[in-house]
């Protein structure tokens, strides 16, 4: 099973989340097998590495109406993938929308799961808030369950 | 006899990067307002430079635009190496435009396929499109990823590269990796091919029109310097672009609009073409001839094809270069600071790109000025429309009209979140 982790972010304020939690997760749970990449938007390239893989686990900050540093996991994300409208460009890319282009173009689809960290600003170049700081231990040791999760084989390679 | 008057606004444009609007006003079949409005808020990134290390300009300045990094990188260490003075060995020069040509080939080929072509095949969106050609779309996806896997080896990734340094590169790239990549742009330039063929097929409005061309020339087809041409004769180096080429605010606009001596003009891949096709390699010139070459052409809808043209030039340069690579000595020249003013420039995929740079002893920017494509074509884009408009009649539907307008707009391939880091800020205080 081929497997990619994908931080999702920039260096700005908390959208550095998803890059910090993929450093940490790889440091742990280091496998040949795994993809691990950290990107950036526009993730332009990711139409053509969709199909390579047999399952994505994305990390990213969001702004999904919770308290700062509040997670979800979506652990089966297609259909959510597959409702939400966009419109493509090609500045503005992200799995959304290389998730719905891939399957315009009849490409063979990964399953996808997300984990989505709460954010509270994204200043330019400054550090993650306070608050996702604090919460980090326990997003980490959050990921890293589910990542490894033998019971369910979720991640497994 | 009624009165007929027409108010078409578009609050906001779609298959465009940043935010940008409309507003078109016609009385009685004829245009009384037209407006290309960027209202995106400024960026300062000129502001973000200032007291920063010469060292980190590379790296700030790739954050300028997602697509486009590397022309940013490219003209402003341009500027600051001909300050310092740097002796670029030809091995970096090579690479530099290699690393450009990739960002060429992913740009040029995610505006066709993903921005242009709908408006071409009546469809709203992208996704829309690939449903019905998908070999064709995945075919452009194949082409943008071959820039990618260049922008990958020369820059550690694809978005916001982090290889150049001025001077150089951070690193050079291992034998093993140019030879995997070789094989892969060899195996696409067919398909590159195909590709320009097809969208030379495709029907475009016939609109001549009058404009000036604006593009950099140097001894090859130039990307990564050059000496700045133009249709009516221009002929400059960097340092003397602020004599000829004027900036100014405009009320509806958070980007500056520049022009020549007071007249629109444009820069971009249809300018390039129309000054420099002839310094094009016989593979390209047999290409463009079998395609029924139409530049130099005035016919701003010939821009699409002048991409797809270069997309298979961008490819057969790419070839060529890594064809002969060798590992260097030296991946990056050594620095002695000079305090003063540098000037650069480049060919971002969207036109001429225009850096200057006052650095002080200790190597900090004390001031930037960047000169985007964008902010450039935006008085080109505004006469576009008056001119085109009345072309295919103001007495048409105002859907028929919106839609002529976006794809007018569209075909500039406009990226409104470069050209919205100039806005200067004043402060007027009572009491």
């Amino acid at each position: 099973m081929k497997v990619a982790v994908l931080g999702i972010g920039s260096p700005h304020g908390d959208d550095q989340i998803g890059w910090l939690l993929l450093d940490e997760l790889q440091k742990t749970t280091a496998h040949p097998d795994i993809h691990w990449e950290k990107v950036s938007a526009p993730v332009t390239s990711l139409v053509n590495q969709l199909s390579a893989f047999d399952h994505i686990l994305a990390i990213d900050a969001a702004d999904i109406g919770l308290a700062p540093g509040e997670y979800v996991f979506l652990e089966d994300a297609e259909n959510a993938l597959d409702q939400k409208e966009t419109v493509v460009s090609s500045h503005s890319m992200g799995l959304l929308e290389s998730w719905q282009m891939a399957k315009a173009l009849k490409m063979k689809l990964p399953r996808v799961s997300l984990f989505l960290v709460q954010l509270e600003q994204c200043e330019p170049m400054q550090a993650i808030s306070p608050s996702l700081q604090n919460k980090f231990p326990d997003m980490l040791e959050k990921v890293t369950c589910l990542f490894l999760d033998n019971k369910t084989e979720r991640f497994s390679v | 006899m009624s009165e007929r008057k027409v108010k078409i606004d578009v609050p906001s444009l779609a298959r465009v990067e940043g935010e940008g609007a409309l507003h078109l006003k016609i009385h009685q079949d004829k245009i009384e307002h037209l407006q290309f409005k960027i209202y995106e808020p400024p960026r300062f990134f000129e502001k973000f430079l200032e007291g920063r290390h010469y060292s980190e300009v590379p790296d700030i300045v790739a954050r300028i635009c997602g697509i486009c990094p590397v022309a940013y990188q490219v003209s402003a260490v341009n500027a600051l190496e001909s300050l310092f003075e740097v002796e670029k060995t030809v091995w970096i020069q090579q690479m530099r435009r290699l690393l450009y040509l990739g960002e060429w080939l992913q740009s040029h080929s995610l505006h066709i396929h993903l921005l242009a072509l709908p408006d071409y095949f009546g469809y709203d969106t992208a996704i829309q499109l690939a449903g019905e050609y998908p070999d064709e779309v995945r075919r452009g996806f194949a082409l943008q990823d071959s820039g990618n896997q260049i922008m990958r080896l020369l820059g550690g990734r694809s978005v916001h590269p982090v290889g150049i340094a001025v001077g150089g590169f951070h690193k050079a790239p291992a034998l093993k990796d140019v030879d995997l990549l070789l094989a892969n742009l060899q195996a696409l330039l067919p398909q590159a091919m195909a590709m320009a063929e097809w969208i030379s097929t495709i029907d475009i409005p016939d609109q001549e029109q009058d404009f000036c061309s604006v593009a950099l020339c140097a001894d090859n087809y130039a990307v990564e310097t050059g000496r700045v041409i133009s249709s009516n004769g221009l002929d400059i180096g960097e340092a003397e672009y602020e004599q000829y080429f004027q900036e100014s605010h405009s009320p509806h606009s958070t980007a500056l609009w520049s022009h020549l001596q007071g007249q629109d003009y444009l820069v971009g891949p249809l300018a390039r073409l129309n000054l420099c096709h002839h310094q094009l390699p016989p593979g390209i010139q047999a290409l463009l001839s079998k395609l029924g070459d139409p530049f130099p052409s005035q016919n701003m809808f010939h821009s699409m094809l002048a991409r797809a043209v270069e997309v298979c030039w961008a490819l057969d340069e790419a070839i060529n270069i890594l064809q002969g690579y060798q590992i260097p000595d030296y991946s990056k020249a050594e620095i002695t600071v000079k305090a003063g003013e540098g000037f650069g420039w480049s060919e971002a995929p969207r036109g001429l790109l225009w850096h200057r740079y006052k650095v002080n002893g200790s190597g900090h920017v004390e001031e930037a000025k960047i000169v985007p494509p964008t902010s450039q074509n935006q008085a080109r884009i505004e006469q576009d429309l008056l001119w085109s408009l009345s072309q295919i009649g103001l007495d048409k539907p105002d859907d028929v009209l919106r839609l002529h307008s976006e794809k007018v707009i569209r075909n500039y391939d406009p990226c409104i979140s470069c050209a919205t880091h100039f806005l200067k800020l004043s402060t007027e205080r009572h009491g």
